[in-house]
């Protein structure tokens, strides 16, 4: 933010410099231009008097008086002196001027308001200095006038140039601050939230997008982990609890030998169970750190399926899951969408494993079907419901239905689910009656078939 | 062309609707099929409805997103048996009218649901099964009766009633 405060000072300094300086030589040209134009008309005028002094031409008055106008306390004034420069004879003359005098070329000065111009001649073997000064009008009203606009001028656009700078950089930073409020609010104990993305197209629309996706994708990692943790400290207590009650029970008195088999056995049973889960839940856990679309590869969707129930049947061997696959297209390429199969199993397989969870039977109804442009999985179950007012809370993680307390659980399965299905620009919906059932709906678009045969072609 | 039989289908434009459907391409396993889904609907007897409303726009009324998935998946699913698949609308109940429609459009066959009851959702939807019966006899198209079975369970998400229409079975333990 100081940096860009950095830029924006030094913006509005050239901006300003830039001004003062155009005005100044705006000013400085046009005092240049009268100062000239008027010693212009001083010499004219001296060169008039001079004609009418020295050659009589007086006739000449006349012509100037009608042609020329006389100027502002326009006066004329000869000086005549020696060869060493002293005065011998002088009519209208200010001697404090002499030395400012050329005695022997023409000169131009200025003092004061007055302006002087004079010129030296040879008559008679005398010398004389013929001159004539005026005030310019022009220099003591007009450029006034010009240099108090400019003055006003070159204020107002600074003010405006610093106006507009500091409304610019508000309309600049302004939605970026938001953004950055809105990144800040969001920790690891909220990443559910999202940030607003505006009717804005721009690159500000674009990095919220961005931001949103990368939050979606963190989220899912961090789910990830949860749900894996969940699963494990439920999932793998039951053996382990099943191994230790085995063990203790066959210590805790002398036993025969088959006695002792047969406990070894159990506890081999056991052991072989608990890594079964084990295996189960490390493969829903893979699932790769480098989610992003592009390891989004062409699956289908019915293998995944299957392979999501095998893995809720190897994680709860109580859960029964019944397919109907009647609805099967024709066409396999319709069941193909391009997604990554760890993820999409891991979303189904919690679905389906809260089905079984939360259903008297355990069992769990999938069905799959496909439109023209993508897939629709069902996942159902008889079991105890959502409450109606709960069904909005649903995707919220760690949130769980008030009829739950007797269910473990903690509350991630769906939100994950919903959040992978997001990944892969589907939809999860969940319609339920309370006491009745449940009924998930997850529709994935396929892969254009076109798009694949190029995808094959490349 | 011969072998292709256009099958009208009555409907109410429910997903529910479309097991009639399903159960006719499960009792007629060889025949291809062009099905007209064909509901009976009033259209009114405004002049501006007859002139300024058309067809299209009375089913794009009645048509509703999960009806049209239904169809797309019927259709995937018996992709080589179904030539075609689209929605009609009956606008009279007059025996004339009928009769005149099935010849003038061809139809074969008809299908005729038994256990299923029009739950129509627009006012003007109509159940046309007793008055297909009475008129088809006469002009042509075959009768098929499909009897539906009785509805597992009423459906919580819409999508419910063409999945899980049989008994459990496919499952690998």
């Amino acid at each position: 933010m100081r940096n860009y405060n950095k830029i924006l000072y030094g913006l509005i300094a050239i901006l300003v410099i830039y001004t003062v300086s155009f005005v100044v030589f705006i000013f400085y040209s046009i005092t240049n231009f009268a100062f000239t134009d008027f010693y212009k008309r001083l010499e004219l005028r001296r060169n008039l008097a001079a004609e009418r002094i020295f050659n009589g031409k007086s006739s000449g008055i006349q012509w100037s008086l009608t042609y020329v106008e006389e100027l502002d306390k326009q006066k004329e004034f000869i000086v005549e002196f020696d060869k060493d420069n002293r005065i011998v004879h002088s009519s209208g003359f200010d001697k404090d001027l002499w030395g400012r005098i050329d005695k022997h070329a023409t000169s131009n000065f200025k003092i004061g308001n007055t302006f002087y111009a004079t010129k030296y001649y040879l008559q008679k073997d005398k010398h004389f200095i013929l001159g004539v000064s005026a005030e310019n009008y022009f220099y003591t009203h007009h450029l006034n006038y010009l240099r108090n606009l400019l003055i006003i001028a070159v204020l107002l656009g600074v003010l405006f140039v610093i106006v507009i700078s500091l409304f610019v950089k508000r309309s600049f930073i302004k939605p970026i601050s938001e953004l950055i409020g809105e990144v800040e609010k969001i920790g690891s104990e909220n990443l559910y939230l999202r940030l607003t993305v505006g009717s804005e197209k721009g690159v500000l629309g674009k990095l919220a997008d961005t931001f949103n996706k990368m939050l979606t994708r963190i989220e899912t990692s961090f789910e990830t982990q949860k749900n894996f943790v969940s699963n494990a400290s439920h999932e793998l207590n039951t053996p382990l609890t099943s191994i230790i009650g085995i063990a203790d029970l066959a210590l805790s008195k002398e036993r025969s030998v088959d006695e002792y088999k047969h406990s070894i056995q159990k506890i081999a049973d056991a052991a072989e169970n608990l890594e079964k889960k084990t295996s189960a839940l490390l493969l829903l856990a893979r699932t790769g750190f480098e989610n992003n679309n592009q390891t989004f590869k062409p699956v289908r969707i019915d293998q995944i399926v299957m392979d999501a129930e095998m893995t809720v049947k190897a994680i709860n061997e109580h859960f029964r899951i019944k397919t109907d696959f009647s609805m099967l297209p024709d066409d396999s390429m319709k069941l193909k969408v391009n997604g990554s199969a760890p993820l999409l199993q891991l979303a189904i397989s919690n679905i389906v494993s809260n089905a079984c969870k939360y259903s008297a039977n355990n069992t769990a109804y999938v069905a799959l079907g496909a439109f023209d442009n993508g897939v629709l999985i069902l996942i159902k179950d008889e079991g105890i419901g959502i409450p109606e007012e709960e069904l909005t809370y649903i995707y919220d993680p760690y949130f769980r239905a008030s009829n739950t307390t007797n269910f473990s659980g903690y509350g991630i399965g769906l939100p994950l689910a919903r959040n992978i299905i997001k990944m892969h620009n589907g939809q999860l919906s969940v319609s339920s009656s309370l006491g009745k059932g449940t009924t998930v709906r997850i529709e994935i678009p396929t892969i254009d078939p076109r798009l694949l045969r190029n995808m094959r072609l490349a | 062309m011969a072998n292709i039989a256009r099958v009208l289908v009555p409907t109410d434009f429910s997903v529910d609707s479309l097991r009639i459907v399903l159960d006719y391409m499960e009792t007629t396993p060889d025949q291809k099929v062009e099905l007209v889904l064909a509901c009976g609907y009033d259209i009114g007897d405004s002049i501006t409805s007859l002139l300024g409303i058309t067809k299209e726009d009375h089913l794009m009324k009645l048509e509703n997103e999960d009806f049209i998935k239904g169809c797309e998946m019927i259709k995937s699913r018996f992709k080589s048996r179904i030539t075609e698949m689209y929605s009609d609308l009956l606008i009279s109940r007059n025996g004339r009218y009928l009769r005149n429609y099935f010849k003038g459009s061809r139809v074969t066959h008809i299908v005729v649901p038994e256990g299923y009851t029009f739950a129509p959702k627009d006012r003007g939807v109509f159940d046309i099964t007793e008055i297909l019966k009475k008129n088809a006899a006469d002009v042509g198209p075959i009768i098929i009766p499909v009897v539906l079975r009785e509805q597992i369970s009423e459906g919580i998400d819409s999508m419910d009633s063409i999945f899980f229409r049989k008994e459990w079975g496919v499952s690998y333990e």
